[in-house]
Formats: structure tokens, C-alpha cells, sequence
């Protein structure tokens, strides 16, 4: 026995539709007038080839702390001899506390070739280099790697600066993929922001640096 | 207005409208001979005078191969008459086998009754028959029948003269609507040469065949069947069937009608339920020839103690209205139960044959055997009203229970008993025969495999609607698709001239590798240094479903609903990427289908 709030979601339909269905004489409710036979109402549904909806539906929301949370799962690295922009990915790769060993050397490679694909320098210093396509199997849950550079790399941005912030997301599907793109593309366009990234002492502070911002959504 | 001259299937269609793989413009030059009409007689729509013209063929060539089939199975059936009994029980067996192998092995085509076939046809098949229907079940119920198998020809004989129509359909080159009408003529002229009955063809026609009532089928099912009559009559002699007879009832027999209603409604259950059992029995059996060869030597050892339930049956109901004398209730009961019996057997088993006449037999026998009862048990009920007249009202009982045809049977025995009288124990009895019945059965036995198959496609029903479109319908071409090299900020370039929402990504060498949604990307290409460095291929969707450009409509909008995409690619049989599809184009094109074919709006 379910009410017409219940049968509603049921059947993925308004509560307005499951009335008006009851007034045409499509449903038949019990004798109160509200309430529904649940096995009835599905072998109506089943019959029509209507489907039946047993999750809800709205997808999870993202949590606040998305993007602290990814910076806290990465790895975080100091340096300050790096030549190139492949050196700067290999070192990140390295250091990713997450990664299965043996996956390593396909992901930088992957990696790798997306940067010769075409430069993933953001301008202004900032670089962030990829892999090609998300998913991997051996990602399982997003990831933001910071290395913040002292000698400045050479690599290849639009503006031509080089860069001394690079950042590295990992996302297990596309979906999370753009979601850390877009949170990071907003908190980097704060101003002050890239600034304090690059000044931060230490992986703990930025993860609070970011919580601190308050997000679009 | 100009009439169209061109041809209503175009040249580059196949059979189903459906673009052929290899056409050229030039392709079928061939005569529109009988659709060129001069222009100032008006639009091509408007021409009747040729499917008039083919009913008429039609209503002859079914009323003569009815008439056909039936005089020589009642042939068949007196010659084997006296057989000894060793042959008695055999022959119904090696009808049976006969039967099934001539329809499944000699003209390839699945056993059954033939009945939901034409359904089929009319409803998603565009009235299209295969040729050899006109001669499968005929020749099959022929051996069936013929030995004695217990069912009845006006199965065999709609499903070919049906199929008569839609061939001359075909020759005429007339389109579905009309053809459709053509299987329709099939249909009341056989039915109507069987009962010499040119009404109960049309309403049967109507009911059980077409599940439409629009004037512009009228005419040519009305023709068809009264030539049929004709003929029948001039063949056999004026009210040659069997069923004339006169029909006397008085108000105390209306309250018994009401309980025979009840009654044929649970005996109508009892048959159907019977041929399904036997059908998952037959199914056991190993080799699909076994079963009707072994049914039918029960039938053939029932048929030896009581003749009258075996083979058509129509002599025991002939003797039942013309008869005085009851044949006593016993003997009605034992005939009864028989009936049904041998019927489930037969029909069960695949062997080719109708459920009609059974219908029509065991209803005749519950009519009886029901007054017999009543009048022994309550006299002052039944006093008035002979034996003849319920049996006459049961046959309509068991028509409505089990095919679930109330007009038909009520116009059957309103037609054969020349009166008026008779409608109110009638529609009693077939009324409430058919509520008894439906509240057990859903669907008539010839429904029944097509709701299964999803192919019971009434006019103006969503399926029907459906089962026109597909993909092709709602396919958009002038998509410009983008590679997956690009980045989102020259896609930003791209979008700022263009209306597109969805964009196909094709790889380097042209083969399709995803699609991209605007709505997904939105953020990211609004801010331009990401923008600059994220590529279509990091971003694109690569697992959405795909649909091939002949995917029925009701598959695509499945597809939509489970991936929960608004627009789904087009791939053809080698991967190709021909379009795209939108899901509320495609809900466009369904409601102006549904316009289209709105058969109100013809009159």
C-alpha cells in the first residue's frame, strides 16, 4: 500500500499525472481515495511498458571540499632543477601517492604525448598537463598534484612566460574531469590565488587555502 | 491542386519504404499503367473505382475457394466415413501429420491457425501476404479437417483469401492502406460465402481483422462480402447454410440466458485454456511432428465412439436445430466435453485449422445440453423455447468468450435466423460470456501471440504509429561535425556561427569517435585559457548508445530513455557516421505521424 506522493516517484511522474490517472479511471486507488496497491500498480506499469524508477534520481552533489580533497590526494613537490616539462610530469607522476606502481610508466607516458599533442600551459606560469582521456583503470579517485617550480620551465605557453606552478588532475571518469577542471579554473582565476598557490609552506595549507574559497555552487 | 503522377512508393524504396542500398533515379520506369489518371478528375486519393473493382475480384475468389474448400473436405470426410475401426483412429493421425507438413515443410510457414497472421499484416505489414498463404493453410486444413481433425476451415479460409487480397492488392500496385482494406475484402467474403452471411463477413472483418470502423472501408468489404454471398448461393442454392432455422424464445427464457451467458463464458475459458495446455504439451514432445500424429489418434479413438466431435462438426449442430427431440443430456455433455477435448488437442498440437467452427459446435452442444437441464430441473423456464434456439444462442456465447468477436456471433445467428427476435437472449449471453471470459483470458486466442510479439498494432495505436517511423524519420544530416584534435576554444570559434547543440567528433581518418554536447562542456569553454588547452577527445562522450538508420522509432526512444542523452548518432552497417538524431525531433516527427495518420480526419 503506497500514497500518491510514493506511487508518483514510483513511476517517475508527477503527483499531478498519477491524479489525473486516477480521475480518467486508468488507476484504481483503494477505497480511502489516496493510497495505491503497490504489486497492482506495478503490474499496470509493467503492462503499459512503463518504467519503474527504484533509485532516485538526482545525482549526488558535489561535496565543498571536492577540490581541497583531490589537492590532498596528490602529490606535492618542491623543486628546483628541473629543465623541461617532461622532466616536471615525470617527477609528479613519481611522487603520486596514489598510483600503482606498475601503472606508472603508462600513465606519464600518456601524459607525455597529450603535452606534445599540444601545450597545456595555461599562461601566467601555470601549467597543466593531463593525461589524454580519462578513464584509467588505475585512477580511483580524483586527484590534484601541485610542483611549484623555482627555475622557471620553458613550456611552450601562448603568452610565452614560463612556467613555475604546475598542476596535475587525475579523474577517474570524464565527468570528475570536468568537474576539477571547472572548480579549479574558478579558484585560479581568484585573484591572489595562483600567488598564494605558489607561496603556500606546505600540501596542508593549500588544501585550507582552498577550502577557505567559497565556490559558485 | 496537381495530382501527383509519381508513383506512391518512390523508386528509390524497397517494400517497406525503406531507402534501397543501390537505386537509381532512372530505376523502376516502368508503366504506373493502372494510378496515371487525368488530371481534372482530381487528387489520386480520391479514386475509388479501382479498389471497388478489385473487391469485387476479391469477394469472388474468396467466395469460390470457401465454397471450394468446404465441399471438398465434406467430401473427404463422408468418403472416410466408413472405415473400419483401425483406419478410423489412424486417420485423423495422418491428417494431422499431413496438415503440419504441408504448411511448415511444402510452403515454409509457421504453424497455427492463420488468424493472428492477418492480423499481423494488416496491423504493422502494410497488408503485405506472402503468395503462398493463399494455398498453405487451404491445402493444410484440407488433410487436417478432411480426416477428421477436430477444426474448423473459416481460419484457413480468411487466412487465404486474405492473402488472395493482398496479391491483388499487390498487382494493382495499391498502397498499404488500401491493401489492407483488400485483406479486409478476403476476409468478409470468405466468411460470408461460408455462412451465406454477407454481414457477419463485414462485421467480422471489421471486429476481429481490421479493428477499425472508418466509412472508407465500408464500401469495399460490403461489396466483397455480398458478391461472396452470391456466389455462394448460386453454387449451393439460396440459404444453403446450415444454420437456417427459425429461433423462438420467450422473457422466462431470458432468465436463463443469463446463466448460459455465465456458463459459455467458462466453458469459452475451458477451450481456450485446453489449446494452450495441449501447446505446451505438444512442445514436449520431441520432433515437431510427433505431437499432431499422436494427438490425433486420440482424436481419431474419440472420433470412433462419438463422431460428432471430431472433423468440422457441423452435422451434430445441424441435427441438434433441426431435431425435435433432445439428444438427451448425457450424450449432449459426453459430445461437449469431446468437443473440446479433440479441439485442444488438434489446434493444440499446430495442426492447421480454425477455432470458428468449434466455437460454433460447442456452443450449439452447451445451448442443448444447458436446456436440457433446466428443463428437466425448472420446466416453467424452458417449456416454450426448443432445444434449436439455445443452442443457437450458445454459439454466439462461445464466439464472444473465445475470440472475443461479441458482433460477430450476435450478427452471425441475427443473420441465419432471418429475425430481430433473437437480440435480446443474444446480447445476453454474449455479453456476459465475454466478461465471464475475459476476466480469466485477457486476450482472444488470436491476440494473444501477437500482444506477445508486440505486433498487435490497432489504428491509431501508439505501436502502430511507432512501428512507421524510424530512425529515418527524424535524421538530421547538415551536422557539421568536428575532430578530436581540436581544442575547446576553436570549438568556442566554431559554436559562435552555428546552431548546433550536439557535435559528432570524428578521429583523423574520418571514423566516428564520439559526441560532444555543448551543455556538458559549457564551463570550461567559457573560460579561455582552459579552453585553450582542453581537447574535444579528453571531454568528448564515447558511451552513448548508437542507432543504425532503419532502427524502429520505439527502439531509438528506448535508447534515449535508458542513456538519458538528448541526441544519439547515426551509424550505418559499416560505422559510418550518417547523422544525428534528437530526441525531441524525434518526438516531432512521432506526433505529426500522428497526424498524418489520423483516419478521423478522412471521414
Amino acid at each position: 500500500m503506497i500514497d500518491i506522493e510514493e506511487a508518483a516517484t514510483l513511476l517517475d511522474v508527477p503527483a499531478w499525472t498519477i491524479r489525473r490517472w486516477i480521475r480518467q479511471g486508468l488507476l484504481s486507488p483503494e477505497s480511502d481515495g489516496v493510497h495505491l496497491n503497490r504489486e497492482r500498480l506495478e503490474l499496470w506499469a509493467k503492462r503499459h511498458g512503463l518504467k519503474l524508477r527504484s533509485k532516485p534520481r538526482a545525482s549526488p552533489a558535489t561535496p565543498h571540499d571536492f577540490l581541497a580533497d583531490a589537492v590532498a590526494r596528490g602529490a606535492f613537490l618542491d623543486a628546483s632543477d628541473l629543465g623541461s616539462a617532461s622532466e616536471a610530469i615525470a617527477c609528479l607522476v613519481e611522487a603520486h601517492p596514489g598510483l600503482e606502481p606498475d601503472s606508472r610508466e603508462e600513465l606519464l607516458e600518456d601524459i607525455i604525448s597529450r603535452e606534445r599533442q599540444a601545450s597545456t600551459a595555461l599562461g601566467n606560469g601555470i601549467a597543466l598537463p593531463h593525461p589524454r582521456r580519462a578513464p584509467k583503470r588505475w585512477i580511483r579517485e580524483p586527484s590534484i598534484s601541485i610542483l611549484r617550480s623555482s627555475r622557471p620551465i620553458d613550456w611552450a605557453a601562448l603568452d610565452g612566460q614560463p612556467v613555475q606552478l604546475v598542476l596535475l588532475p587525475l579523474a577517474p571518469k570524464i565527468r570528475v574531469h570536468l568537474e576539477l577542471l571547472s572548480r579549479l579554473s574558478f579558484a585560479l582565476g581568484i585573484p591572489g590565488i595562483p600567488t598564494q598557490l605558489r607561496e603556500a609552506p606546505t600540501q596542508e595549507d593549500i588544501c585550507t587555502l582552498i577550502r577557505g574559497i567559497k565556490m559558485q555552487r | 491542386m496537381e495530382s501527383t503522377d509519381q508513383s506512391l512508393e518512390s523508386d528509390q524504396a524497397d517494400v517497406q519504404g525503406r531507402p534501397r542500398a543501390s537505386s537509381t533515379a532512372g530505376g523502376r520506369q516502368r508503366a504506373h499503367g493502372l494510378r496515371q489518371f487525368p488530371k481534372f478528375l482530381g487528387p489520386q486519393e480520391e479514386h475509388w473505382e479501382y479498389l471497388i473493382l478489385a473487391a469485387i475480384v476479391v469477394g469472388l475468389a474468396s467466395g469460390a475457394s470457401a465454397v471450394a474448400l468446404r465441399s471438398a473436405v465434406h467430401r473427404i470426410f463422408t468418403l472416410l466415413a466408413g472405415l473400419e475401426i483401425q483406419w478410423a483412429i489412424l486417420t485423423p493421425a495422418i491428417g494431422a501429420l499431413l496438415g503440419v507438413l504441408i504448411v511448415r515443410d511444402v510452403f515454409r510457414e509457421r504453424s497455427g491457425h492463420g488468424v493472428p497472421d492477418v492480423i499481423r499484416a494488416v496491423g504493422v505489414e502494410g497488408g503485405r501476404m506472402p503468395l503462398r498463404a493463399i494455398f498453405s493453410r487451404w491445402v493444410g486444413s484440407l488433410a487436417n479437417v478432411g480426416a477428421g481433425g477436430s477444426a474448423g476451415l473459416e481460419g484457413p479460409i480468411v487466412h487465404s483469401a486474405g492473402a488472395l487480397g493482398s496479391a491483388i492488392g499487390g498487382w494493382m500496385r495499391l498502397d498499404d492502406r488500401r491493401r489492407s482494406i483488400l485483406v479486409g475484402c478476403g476476409v468478409a467474403g470468405g466468411i460470408s460465402a461460408i455462412f451465406d452471411a454477407p454481414m457477419t463477413g463485414l462485421i467480422f472483418a471489421m471486429e476481429v481483422i481490421l479493428g477499425e470502423w472508418a466509412t472508407l472501408s465500408v464500401v469495399p468489404l460490403v461489396i466483397s462480402a455480398v458478391v461472396a454471398t452470391e456466389l455462394s448461393r448460386g453454387l449451393m442454392g439460396h440459404k444453403h447454410s446450415f444454420l437456417h432455422a427459425p429461433f423462438v424464445m420467450e422473457l422466462p427464457d431470458l432468465g436463463a440466458c443469463i446463466f448460459l451467458g455465465l456458463l459459455a463464458g467458462l466453458i469459452s475459458v475451458c477451450l481456450s485454456k485446453g489449446i494452450g495446455k495441449a501447446h505446451l504439451l505438444a512442445r514436449r514432445i520431441p520432433g515437431g511432428s510427433l505431437a499432431p500424429f499422436v494427438f490425433g489418434l486420440v482424436v481419431g479413438a474419440i472420433g470412433c465412439a462419438l463422431p460428432l466431435a471430431i472433423g468440422e462438426g457441423y452435422e451434430g449442430v445441424q441435427h441438434l436445430l433441426d431435431s425435435r427431440e433432445s439428444l438427451g443430456l448425457g450424450l449432449g455433455l459426453a459430445i461437449l466435453g469431446a468437443k473440446l477435448f479433440t479441439t485442444s488437442l488438434t489446434l493444440g498440437s499446430g495442426a492447421p485449422g480454425g477455432i470458428f467452427a468449434p466455437c460454433l459446435v460447442s456452443g450449439a452442444f452447451l445451448g442443448a445440453s444447458f436446456h436440457d437441464a433446466v428443463s428437466r430441473l425448472l420446466p416453467q423456464w424452458t417449456s416454450i423455447a426448443p432445444t434449436g434456439s439455445y443452442a443457437i444462442v450458445g454459439m454466439s456465447g462461445l464466439v464472444a468468450g473465445v475470440m472475443h468477436a461479441p458482433l460477430t456471433g450476435i450478427f452471425l445467428v441475427m443473420e441465419v435466423t432471418d429475425g430481430y427476435d433473437v437480440i435480446l437472449p443474444l446480447m445476453i449471453v454474449s455479453v456476459l460470456s465475454l466478461l465471464v471470459a475475459r476476466r480469466f483470458e485477457r486476450h482472444s486466442l488470436y491476440t494473444e501471440e501477437l500482444v506477445e510479439s508486440g505486433d498487435l498494432a490497432r489504428p491509431g495505436s501508439d505501436r502502430r504509429i511507432a512501428s512507421n517511423l524510424t530512425a529515418m524519420d527524424a535524421l538530421e544530416l547538415e551536422v557539421v561535425p568536428i575532430t578530436e584534435s581540436l581544442t575547446l576554444a576553436a570549438l568556442g570559434t566554431i559554436v559562435r556561427t552555428s546552431s548546433q547543440d550536439h557535435f559528432p567528433v570524428l578521429a583523423a581518418d574520418g571514423t566516428f569517435a564520439g559526441m560532444l554536447e555543448l551543455a556538458a562542456v559549457r564551463a570550461q569553454m567559457l573560460d579561455p585559457a582552459f579552453a585553450r588547452i582542453t581537447l574535444v577527445s579528453e571531454v568528448m562522450d564515447t558511451e552513448m548508445p548508437t542507432l543504425e538508420p532503419e532502427a524502429p522509432a520505439h527502439l531509438a526512444l528506448d535508447a534515449f530513455q535508458a542513456s538519458g542523452r538528448t541526441a544519439l548518432p547515426v551509424l550505418d552497417t559499416e560505422g559510418k557516421f550518417v547523422g544525428i538524431v534528437q530526441k525531441a525531433k524525434l518526438l516531432d516527427t512521432y506526433r505529426r505521424e500522428l497526424l498524418a495518420q489520423d483516419l478521423t480526419l478522412e471521414g
